[in-house]
């Protein structure tokens, strides 16, 4: 993951650099791909922070350093804000349980 | 030196060009590629201004609806080897007003289909509480078919009608009414018949059976369209031999 965060960082600074070609108002669908090319380079950010302090398995969220689930710690939503210097700040915000308790998902056993 | 086909594609900018031009363009003529996927090749690598509409490459979203060498067809489901040694045109599906490149305005069709009220239509709606509306496998064959449409309006483009006469409801729209008509937990009938029954609905069809050959999911318009007929036919001699209290 500290890889990863490494060629985010670097896909981040060439992102500037993007040209478009198409200069239609109509139906630009490069000018969309690299506005979603910035979106998701910000979300791919904000996976990796809220990834990292999350130090457990979890749903699609699979770490072989740390296998097992941890509602004791981790039984949280992760909010992502972007601080003045552009780091990602990671909060936690309490699960409201409702009508179905959170347990350990289990396929074929 | 590998193998190459010339994709012979339609450009249209609506704020930069006057009208429609072809531009030609040769990419791989690979054994695995779709005319989508060469189509992407082109974007990816040649020229990233020409604009088509795709989504999922494997024929269930509808979006790549495409006019190639003339003939309606998914480009996910079209390979280009079929076309060798080419040049394959590439168009725009017809009879739609064209937005862009391949990029075709379908709003004529959205406008048309909730008049055929496509959701299950009850006199009298049962609550929450009482439970689904259970079927048997028996019931759901009799209408299993006409509920694959896509919505990818290769029928629309296919047929000559839609084509002289854009008021006709068209193929997808009626297969779709069908659908509804034949599913046991369904009442609608009657308010589907009143707008099929009128003279741009059912009777605008001369049953040229393009639609049927075009889809690619084997729906069967024109069968739908033929069966409405019938439909339309009994409801009218009905109106003549019956007091309207005991129709339908």
């Amino acid at each position: 993951m500290t890889k990863g965060a490494e060629t985010l960082q670097g896909l981040q600074e060439r992102l500037p650099k993007v040209g478009i070609r198409d200069t239609s108002r109509a139906w630009n669908t490069e000018l969309v791909t690299a506005l979603e090319a910035a979106n998701l380079l910000d979300i791919a950010e904000c996976m990796l922070a809220s990834g990292v302090r999350r130090e457990e398995s979890r749903g699609a969220h699979q770490r072989i350093d740390f296998p097992e689930r941890d509602d004791d710690r981790f039984l949280a939503h992760h909010l992502v804000h972007r601080d003045a210097d552009g780091a990602p700040r990671v909060e936690r915000l309490p699960v409201t349980i409702t009508r179905w308790p959170p347990g350990e998902r289990v396929y074929g056993r | 030196m590998s193998e190459s086909i010339t994709l012979r594609v339609t450009r249209y900018r609506p704020d930069k060009d006057r009208e429609p031009a072809y531009q030609d363009y040769d990419v791989p003529l690979r054994e695995e590629w779709t005319v989508l996927d060469a189509l992407n090749y082109l974007k990816n690598e040649i020229d990233t201004t020409l604009t088509f509409r795709w989504s999922c490459r494997m024929g269930i979203c509808g979006s790549c609806g495409m006019n190639v060498n003339g003939d309606p067809c998914l480009s996910c489901a079209t390979f280009l080897t079929d076309f060798a040694p080419g040049p394959v045109r590439v168009e725009p599906l017809a009879n739609f007003p064209v937005m862009r490149d391949l990029v075709v305005d379908i709003s004529d069709f959205m406008a048309k289909l909730p008049r055929m009220k496509p959701w299950i239509v009850r006199d009298e709606e049962l609550s929450v509480d009482e439970g689904e509306y259970l079927q048997t496998p028996e019931e759901l064959e009799a209408y299993r078919q006409f509920s694959m449409c896509i919505n990818c309006m290769l029928c629309y483009a296919a047929c000559p009608v839609y084509g002289l006469d854009p008021q006709f409801v068209g193929p997808a729209a009626i297969a779709l009414a069908e659908r509804y008509d034949l599913d046991s937990r369904d009442q609608g009938e009657p308010q589907r018949l009143d707008v099929l029954i009128e003279h741009e609905g059912v009777w605008g069809c001369t049953f040229v059976g393009e639609c049927t050959r075009a889809c690619p999911k084997d729906v069967d318009p024109a069968g739908a369209i033929q069966r409405y007929k019938l439909k339309a036919a009994q409801e009218t001699a009905k109106a003549f031999l019956l007091p309207r209290g005991i129709r339908r």
